[in-house]
C-alpha cells in the first residue's frame, strides 16, 4: 500500500506528497510524527520551499499543515509550491514576525530566565545540608557554605561567598547566571551546564583557609557561554553583553 | 567472590571515614575493584576525604528513589581506575533509605566488585541498620579510650544480633609513649576487653590530619599510618602480614622515637 505521507527532498527544498483519500486530521498526525521521526535530518534552520502533491488542500488546511511541520521540526517554510504555482504566503510573514518574538524573548530571558521575572530573598548563611530551592531567582544575603546547595529555576545572587553547589537555570535554562562577592563553589550548574571546582585548588583552599589573596575576593558571575561555564570578573560592559 | 565491609564504630569521630577511605584505596592498589558506599546521609565525610565532592552528581537516595541509575551516581577515583564512591545526600536524613533498599543496592553492586566498604555513621539508630542489611562482614574502629571501646562493645553485640559474626577490630590513634607511661590502653588491653580478632593496629600520625584535609589517602605511604592501613588492606584479602609491632619492642622504640622529635 502506499503511504500516506512522503517526504522528498526537491532542488530548492522539500516536497510533500499526501494521501487524498484518509481524513485531514488523521494526515496531520501522521506528518507530525514523519517531522519528529525525521527530526536529525531536518535540524538545520534553513529557510526551504515546500511542495505539496497529491492532494488540493484549501489555504486553512495548508496552514495548518505548515503549523504541523514548523512545531514538529525546526524547518522554515518560507514558499509553499501548489503545482507549478508559487505561493508567497503570509507564512513567510508569520514564520519570520515568530523568529523576531522569539529573538526578543532570548534577549530578555538573561534578566528574566525564561519567564522567571520574580526573585525572593534569602537572608542569613547556608550551612552544609541546608538546601534552598525556588521557582524564581534568588539572592542570597549571607554565605552558601560546602554542602549546601542553592536550586533556582532563575538567576542566583549571592552577597557574600559561595563556597557550595549552585544550580541556576534548573529547568535547563542556559541563560541564567550566578554572581556572587566570592566565588569559590564546589559545583556550579547552568542550565544543562555543570562544572566543578579544580582538585588543586580546592586542596590548597581547605589547607590555607581564609588565607587566601585578596585578589580571590572579587566580585565575580557565571555564565554560560559557547558550551562552557565561565566566571569571570563583574564589570558593567560584562555585565551589558551578557544580559543583552 | 565480592565482600561486603561495613566499617562502623558506635562512637563519633574514631576514625571510620579516614579508615573506609584508606582501606578501600588499599584495595584498589592492590588491583581489586572496590566501591566505597557513604551510608551517613545527612552528615556525608567520605567524599571529602577521598577528595571527590566536587565531582557529585547524583548520590545515594537519589539511586534509592530512582532518580538516577547506580552506575551514574558512582564517582570514580581520581587515582585508581577501579576505585569507585557513591556519595550520600547531604540535604537529606537517615530516614530516606530502608535497610531493603540499602541491601537492594548493595546486591547490585555484589555482581560488578570484589569489594563493596560501608562507611557507617555514628551511632546505632536506622544509620546503623542502613549500613549493615546488606553486610557480609565488619571492620569495627576504635580508639584506646574506654568511651570508644565501651561502644565498640555495644556493636559488636548488635553486629552478632544481626547475624554478621566476622568481625575484626582496628585500634586507632594509639600513641605507644603514652602506652609506654601507662597513660594509655595499649592494644592488649583493648583485645582484652572486646576479644575479637585484631586486624590493624593504626598509629596517632600527624600525616593523617594533612592526608585527610587534601582529600588524598595516604594509605601504602611511607609514614607509619600509611603502612599501617596497607597492612589491614592485605589482611583483608587474606594475607598473613605479620603486624607491624609483633616485635613489639623495636616497635614501640621507634614509635617513641618519632614522637619524642
Amino acid at each position: 500500500m502506499k503511504e500516506p505521507v512522503l517526504l522528498k527532498g526537491n532542488n530548492f527544498g522539500l516536497t510533500i506528497v499526501l494521501d487524498d483519500k484518509i481524513e485531514f486530521e488523521e494526515l496531520l498526525a501522521i506528518i507530525a510524527r514523519k517531522f519528529v521521526e525525521a527530526a536529525k535530518f531536518f535540524n538545520t534552520k534553513t529557510q526551504v520551499v515546500l511542495k505539496i502533491e497529491g492532494r488540493v488542500l484549501s489555504v486553512e488546511e495548508t496552514e495548518r499543515v505548515l503549523e504541523t511541520i514548523t512545531e514538529n521540526s525546526s524547518l522554515s517554510i518560507a514558499y509553499v509550491m501548489e503545482g507549478d504555482q508559487v505561493l508567497e504566503t503570509k507564512f513567510k510573514q508569520l514564520i519570520e514576525e515568530r523568529a523576531i518574538r522569539l529573538k526578543e524573548s532570548r534577549s530578555e530571558s538573561r534578566l528574566k530566565s525564561g519567564g522567571v521575572s520574580f526573585g525572593q530573598f534569602y537572608q542569613g548563611t547556608l550551612r552544609s545540608g541546608q538546601s534552598l530551592e525556588s521557582d524564581a531567582s534568588v539572592v542570597v544575603i549571607g554565605d552558601v557554605n560546602p554542602g549546601a546547595t542553592v536550586k533556582a529555576k532563575g538567576n542566583i545572587v549571592v552577597l557574600g561567598c559561595v563556597k557550595g553547589y549552585v544550580f541556576a537555570g534548573v529547568d535547563g535554562n542556559d541563560k541564567a547566571f550566578i554572581a556572587a562577592l566570592e566565588m569559590k563553589p564546589m559545583q556550579i550548574r547552568i542550565g544543562s551546564y555543570i562544572a566543578r571546582s579544580s582538585d588543586q585548588v580546592s586542596a590548597k583552599k581547605r589547607l590555607f583557609g581564609k588565607k587566601a589573596k585578596q585578589g580571590d575576593e572579587e566580585a565575580k558571575i557565571a555564565f554560560v557561554e559557547d558550551e562552557n561555564i565561565y566566571i569571570e570578573p563583574i564589570s558593567k560592559s560584562l555585565l551589558n553583553e551578557i544580559t543583552a | 567472590m565480592s565482600e561486603v565491609i561495613v566499617i562502623t564504630s558506635g562512637k563519633g569521630g574514631v576514625g571510620k571515614t579516614t579508615t573506609t577511605a584508606n582501606v578501600g584505596t588499599g584495595l584498589a592498589k592492590e588491583g581489586k575493584k572496590v566501591v566505597l558506599i557513604d551510608t551517613d546521609i545527612g552528615l556525608r565525610n567520605l567524599d571529602v576525604v577521598m577528595g571527590l565532592e566536587n565531582r557529585i552528581v547524583y548520590n545515594l537516595v537519589d539511586v534509592v528513589e530512582g532518580n538516577c541509575r547506580i552506575k551514574q551516581a558512582m564517582i570514580k577515583d581520581k587515582k585508581y581506575p577501579d576505585l569507585y564512591l557513591l556519595p550520600s545526600a547531604q540535604t537529606r536524613d537517615k530516614s530516606s533509605v530502608s535497610p531493603e533498599q540499602m541491601k537492594k543496592v548493595v546486591d547490585e553492586l555484589k555482581e560488578e566488585f570484589d569489594y563493596i566498604l560501608l562507611d557507617c555513621p555514628a551511632g546505632i539508630e536506622q544509620g546503623f541498620q542502613n549500613a549493615i542489611a546488606g553486610a557480609d562482614r565488619a571492620l569495627i574502629v576504635t580508639t584506646p579510650e574506654v568511651s570508644a571501646i565501651r561502644d565498640a562493645d555495644r556493636i559488636i553485640g548488635l553486629l552478632e544480633a544481626n547475624d554478621i559474626h566476622k568481625i575484626d577490630l582496628v585500634i586507632n590513634r594509639i600513641r605507644m609513649d603514652m602506652v609506654k607511661r601507662g597513660d594509655m590502653l595499649s592494644k592488649d588491653d583493648v583485645l582484652d576487653i572486646l576479644a575479637i580478632d585484631l586486624i590493624g593496629v593504626v598509629p596517632d600520625d600527624e600525616n593523617i590530619v594533612v592526608s585527610t584535609n587534601q582529600g588524598e589517602p595516604l594509605v601504602g605511604s611511607d609514614s607509619m599510618a600509611g603502612k599501617a592501613y596497607m597492612n589491614i588492606c592485605k589482611r583483608v584479602m587474606g594475607q598473613e602480614v605479620p603486624f607491624l609491632d609483633l616485635d613489639t619492642k623495636s616497635f614501640f622504640e621507634k614509635l617513641a622515637g618519632i614522637f619524642k622529635k
